[in-house]
């Protein structure tokens, strides 16, 4: 008699076992919906930032009258917003079962808003020379070089950035953005033809190009990084 | 790959937790009731103490069986000095006055030691009790009591930790009281495959029928071995969570290591010996399911071991790549989520399972407690010996498991 009512309780519990756990899947299937959502919600953002920037120059340009201190905090603003969306893509990317291609789509879109933000800079540099210098960093997935060179870049453009005045409040330099880009991401053609133009070795990822044409393949550190930055600002 | 692995661990964690809370309300009276005694229900009984180089504690053992409550002419108590080279057998023939008997052997291990006290025993009852065991005054009237049935073949009581003084102690502690609640879950579906020798109480006849304990030295579990052996026969074993007996632990961590790693290798010896019983629907809920889950347990112990190092060496990779090479300063290290992303980084198909199993967890924990009478130590050391015990001790036993497996594979000689 027991025995039955053994047998049908191990039954009810494994029932009770699907369903607990299904609740945690379902949930989790609600939450990607919703994580990709935040991370669309900035690049729309982002998009809208970027477009309206875009305008607010050729606007100023046909005028004649392209002022620096105008142009900064939108591209400061931009540059932010876009460290927000790779933040966010490798925060949720990670733990969605769901929304694989949605994350892979918004990776792509990242990718291209990070390359359109790049051409950004280069005409913004025509007329506002040394304000912003870019770093396009290749990197590869799960592997140990590519997230030390990652780690190194965080601190070296935190300090960097932190440390743009002197003691007389006077600009010493300007800032640097650096624009990561998965280097064996093989879903956009145009990741290979920057990565060819640049002549990038995608068995020597990680790889930096640093201010648009100083190009180094393999793990930089800060010192390195130091002495080319004060190469860049001397040009 | 690993994350499928910690999915399969979730969900049978999951399970698991279900069916134990589930047994625990299914059970309800059973478990919790608390017996009347018959007190006209007064067995005859032999106490067998099997000895070896004890003169520590052996006094203190052959005094707690002096003192229960239970009439005089009804049990006497045999002491078998295994071979001792200390003063074991001097300190038992103390007790000679009081009627204890003390029988000399060559140290042939703790079966032979049991089996010549056996051998003598006329009464109905046969107890072995650990030379380092002290029963409670009324365990023995109350443990009795299931004999009453006469398909209980053996039965045991739940084991106090005597030395608790120490965190490695403590932490000890919570791992006997968790084993009092599920051999009372695993004795309430017939399951139960232990009978520890610190109280262990068995049916003189049945123990003879069943050929007496295993003398093979290669069996460092003897207690593990006639309780599978009485299974394998049918028998029935029943667990008396209310009958109390105090041991003495291991207070090192040395001691304990050694400890876990004998008790592990007697099981796999064990699980060999009887792997006929292991998915054989003859032995219904514990060879179909009981043997070959603790089976998984052991897997599941060692697999999320290896799964939470691997996390934790991603860590120190993380702090490495970061502070030394980086050379990031430390207040940089905590990424600072707001509560939407914080409740957005939560992975649910993992953390409802787990949540679930630590608050049934918890709550057997708790029952355990209740049902056994011993009150919640709450002092800042005992709190500190449960964060180790659920933190550190699953690794240790992680370790131990491996370390046992790799012995019996390598076919290392057994040690007590």
């Amino acid at each position: 008699m027991k025995e039955r009512y053994v047998r049908h309780m191990l039954v009810t519990s494994f029932i009770a076992a699907i369903v607990i756990f299904s609740s945690g899947v379902m949930i989790g299937w609600m939450f990607d919906g919703l994580r990709t959502d935040e991370v669309l919600n900035i690049i729309k953002n982002n998009e809208l930032n970027s477009e309206s920037y875009n305008i607010e120059q050729t606007f100023l340009e046909n005028v004649d009258n392209v002022d620096c201190t105008i142009m900064t905090p939108r591209i400061e603003t931009i540059s932010k917003e876009l460290g927000e969306v790779g933040q966010e893509l490798q925060r949720y990317g990670s733990i969605s079962d769901f929304k694989k291609s949605d994350f892979d789509y918004l990776k792509r879109k990242y990718f291209l808003m990070e390359i359109k933000f790049y051409n950004l800079i280069y005409r913004y540099q025509e007329t506002c020379k040394g304000e912003y210098t870019p770093i396009l960093y290749f990197y590869k997935v799960d592997d140990d070089t590519s997230e030390t060179q990652g780690y190194i870049l965080d601190e070296f453009v935190r300090r960097y950035n932190d440390d743009t005045e002197n003691e007389n409040g006077e600009t010493k330099h300007g800032k640097i953005v650096v624009l990561s880009i998965d280097g064996l991401y093989d879903k956009d053609p145009l990741i290979k033809t920057i990565m060819s133009t640049y002549e990038i070795d995608p068995e020597k990822l990680p790889a930096l190009i640093i201010d648009y044409d100083t190009i180094r393949h393999g793990l930089v550190d800060r010192e390195e990084l130091e002495n080319i930055f004060n190469i860049v600002l001397h040009k | 790959m690993l994350e499928y692995i910690m999915l399969i661990i979730a969900f049978v964690g999951l399970y698991l937790s279900i069916i134990w809370i589930n047994l625990l309300f299914l059970g309800k009276e059973e478990i919790e009731e608390k017996k009347k005694i018959d007190k006209s229900y007064l067995p005859e009984i032999t106490f067998a103490i099997p000895a070896y180089n004890e003169e520590k504690t052996i006094a203190g053992t052959i005094q707690s069986i002096l003192d229960i409550d239970y009439p005089k002419d009804r049990y006497e108590i045999i002491v078998v000095d295994d071979g001792s080279t200390d003063n074991t057998a001097k300190i038992a023939e103390q007790y000679k006055k009081y009627g204890v008997k003390v029988i000399k052997t060559k140290n042939h291990g703790k079966g032979h030691a049991l089996n010549i006290a056996l051998k003598r025993s006329k009464k109905e009852l046969f107890t072995c009790v650990d030379a380092d065991s002290y029963i409670e005054k009324e365990s023995v009237k109350i443990i009795v009591q299931n004999f009453m049935n006469k398909k209980v073949s053996g039965c045991s009581s739940s084991i106090f930790v005597k030395n608790n003084s120490k965190i490695i102690e403590k932490m000890q502690v919570f791992e006997y009281m968790y084993a009092a609640i599920f051999r009372k879950l695993f004795a309430f579906i017939g399951c139960l495959f232990v009978t520890p020798g610190v109280l262990s109480i068995y049916r003189t006849e049945d123990l003879k029928e069943a050929g007496m304990f295993d003398e093979d030295r290669n069996n460092i579990t003897e207690d593990l071995e006639i309780a599978m052996r009485l299974q394998s026969l049918h028998k029935y074993i029943a667990f008396d969570i209310q009958s109390i007996t105090y041991t003495t632990i291991p207070d090192t961590l040395k001691k304990v290591i050694r400890q876990r790693i004998r008790w592990f290798r007697g099981y796999i010896y064990n699980a060999r010996k009887y792997r006929h019983m292991h998915l054989n629907k003859d032995y219904e809920l514990l060879g179909l399911f009981i043997l070959p889950l603790n089976i998984a347990s052991v897997i599941i112990i060692i697999s999320s071991t290896i799964i939470i190092w691997s996390g934790i060496l991603d860590g120190f990779k993380y702090i490495y790549q970061k502070a030394i090479i980086a050379k990031t300063p430390l207040y940089e290290f905590i990424d600072i989520l707001t509560l939407k992303q914080m409740i957005l980084t939560i992975d649910f198909k993992i953390s409802i399972p787990l949540t679930v199993i630590t608050l049934a967890g918890l709550y057997l924990l708790y029952k355990s407690h209740k049902i056994t009478g011993k009150s919640i130590d709450i002092s800042a050391k005992s709190i500190l010996a449960f964060i180790l015990f659920i933190v550190v001790y699953p690794w240790l036993l992680a370790l131990c498991w491996t370390y046992s497996l790799i012995l019996e594979a390598k076919g290392s000689k057994r040690e007590w």
